[in-house]
């Protein structure tokens, strides 16, 4: 079955993408985030047709240009908080010494520099999510994904991560992507997009219809 | 991602299951040590043998009666005789250093207070120029002995050890075999071992005449003796003798019921042993670094299961899959040169340690320690490469999802 859909996002925007399991939303955010092409159809990331890029084209293009924060954290266990932070520079080939100064400030910026020498298990799933989210805006992304990144979060420290989140948006004008299936997570954000069978069902923005999408 | 950082990434990898990465590098480590010890064991034996070919002499002709059979061993025996050394030294006398008759017993040799077993032989004066025997004390055989049956004896410095452990020079001492009384003339220098490993050291020469009329009571000679001043001549010199003894004992050529040969043919069949041996261990240590190289793929081939979640990671934020491929392959080959790097270390240690048990000199041979780390490195790269390519090709998503 061909779905077509129409999406545009604009920098700056804070989108959510609402969908109960099954509906799409993942794979949506798959093709957004470069991690797969569309068997069909056109997706232009920074006016950039990305539909003919190969692996290697497309892994520069993730490292560059977005950022990705998952439910599970997916930090490397047996790396420093830091270590974590400067892996997405390592692929950039920055050299050890920027690397390790530009990763100790996004650390900073999440307020977890006193942090920086830890493990992943010696920090709560709030702290390992706020690593995260450090490692993802480590190399100034355009669009930062974010899928479930409350998942796994008890619903105190989820309000954190989502404040994180609006501060980034609002403060750094930083685009930003989430996935999610919790309605309550999905109205934080301006532009809320809910996806039902492959389709999308409703484009909001303040609560008025979106112009930009159409089903 | 620079080269410094994945080999950094690859050896906290390695640190991380250090007992796993030491099993998988086992088979490198023993397919390396084994070349390195064999490899250095031959070239001390080798060398070894050199040494105890040149205390021989390799321009050394052996004449010996009996035709060599095909296994190599002397039958039709139809003993040399007294007349035909003496129509060779005739003959041979401007183009050999001399000829030396041996006709040889063992026998119990013994003191006023000590005895020993020992080679008694009976020669000719020549015997001296043609071994090289050099006289420490006192002089070797004369003519004049020979001529006269003389009761004397030159002994070697292993009797002399055993008879006259307290005095270097016994010359003028005499000695009982069996019946016969010797009186000491001269003592010679050690020679050493003879490739075979018999002790040169270990006899007693007396005039031929008096070992035939005074000791054995007859005319078998064991064998005689000749050599040459230069390698080139030895040819020439064989094919003379062999032409002489066919001419005097009527045989044609192929029929021969005697045999020339020299020390410079057993040298050659040496070093024909040794290239066989090598030969072997080539084979032995191509299979363990093929069975190691098996090794490290297979354990590269459950790295990269495990760490399927890791690749899935490290692709989404920004890995290409030939940094995936470079990263794997770097471990593998880390693996297969830290074992390439303790089997050599091993390997020399076990040459050394070899070299000390056998008497052997220590002998490394460096190209082939260069060779086993090269090559336990291309095994790294052989082994490595599939499943870093598997790595290489996971998809992202699948990988992420892995649990």
């Amino acid at each position: 079955m061909r779905i077509v859909i129409e999406l545009q996002i604009r920098a700056g925007e804070f989108v959510t993408i609402r969908g109960s399991s099954g509906s799409g939303k993942s794979t949506l955010m798959n093709i957004l985030g470069c991690l797969d092409r569309p068997t069909a159809g056109e997706y232009y990331l920074d006016s950039e047709n990305v539909q003919r890029l190969s692996k290697t084209s497309l892994a520069h293009l993730r490292n560059r240009k977005l950022g990705f924060v998952f439910q599970g954290f997916n930090l490397l266990k047996r790396m420093t908080a830091v270590d974590n932070v400067e892996m997405p520079l390592v692929y950039s080939g920055m050299s050890v010494q920027c690397r390790r100064e530009k990763a100790l400030r996004m650390l900073e910026l999440v307020d977890l520099k006193n942090r920086a020498y830890h493990h992943p298990n010696q920090l709560s799933g709030g702290q390992q999510q706020r690593v995260a989210i450090a490692r993802a805006l480590v190399n100034e992304p355009q669009i930062l994904f974010a899928d479930e990144p409350t998942g796994n979060l008890d619903s105190k420290t989820g309000q954190e991560i989502l404040i994180e989140f609006e501060r980034l948006n609002r403060e750094l004008g930083q685009t930003i992507v989430m996935v999610t299936h919790d309605a309550a997570v999905a109205e934080r954000a301006p532009r809320q997009i809910v996806v039902r069978d492959g389709l999308i069902a409703s484009d909001t923005c303040h609560g008025a219809t979106c112009v930009t999408s159409l089903a | 991602m620079n080269l410094l950082t994945a080999f950094r990434i690859a050896l906290n990898a390695l640190v991380m299951h250090k007992g796993r990465s030491t099993l998988t590098s086992l088979g490198i480590i023993i397919g390396t040590a084994a070349v390195i010890s064999m490899v250095s064991a031959a070239g001390g034996a080798r060398t070894k043998l050199d040494e105890r070919l040149d205390n021989v002499g390799k321009t050394l002709i052996v004449i010996r009666a009996g035709a060599r059979t095909a296994n190599g061993t002397l039958a039709d025996v139809k003993p040399l005789t007294n007349e035909e050394a003496t129509v060779l030294r005739r003959q041979l006398r401007s183009s050999t250093t001399g000829l030396a008759e041996v006709q040889a017993s063992v026998r119990l040799v013994a003191t006023r207070t000590r005895n020993c077993v020992t080679m008694v032989v009976g020669t000719s004066p020549d015997m001296r120029r043609v071994r090289g025997w050099v006289v420490q004390h006192g002089q070797f055989l004369s003519d004049e002995d020979l001529k006269k049956q003389g009761a004397v004896c030159v002994i070697g410095q292993t009797v002399r050890e055993k008879l006259f452990p307290d005095m270097p020079n016994p010359v003028g001492q005499t000695i009982r075999v069996d019946r016969l009384q010797l009186r000491i003339i001269g003592v010679l220098e050690a020679k050493g071992r003879s490739p075979i490993g018999g002790d040169q050291d270990d006899q007693l020469f007396i005039p031929l005449t008096t070992m035939q009329r005074k000791l054995a009571g007859d005319e078998i000679l064991a064998m005689l003796l000749t050599s040459v001043d230069s390698v080139e001549k030895l040819e020439k010199t064989k094919e003379d003798i062999a032409r002489i003894l066919r001419d005097k004992r009527r045989v044609r050529p192929g029929l021969e019921d005697f045999d020339v040969s020299s020390v410079q043919e057993m040298a050659e069949i040496a070093v024909v042993m040794t290239r066989t041996m090598q030969f072997l261990i080539g084979i032995i240590a191509s299979i363990s670094l093929v069975v190691g190289g098996i090794g490290i793929m297979n354990i590269m081939l459950v790295s990269v299961t495990e760490r399927t979640r890791e690749i899935g990671i490290r692709m989404a934020i920004g890995a290409t899959p030939a940094d995936i491929l470079t990263q794997f392959l770097i471990e593998a080959v880390l693996l297969s040169l830290l074992g390439g790097l303790i089997g050599i270390s091993l390997g020399i240690g076990a040459a050394v340690g070899l070299a000390k048990a056998a008497n052997w000199p220590i002998f490394v041979d460096y190209s082939m320690v260069i060779l086993s780390f090269v090559i336990s490195g291309s095994v790294g790269v052989f082994f490595g490469y599939y499943p870093a390519l598997k790595a290489s090709r996971l998809d992202p998503i699948e990988a992420l999802r892995y649990e």
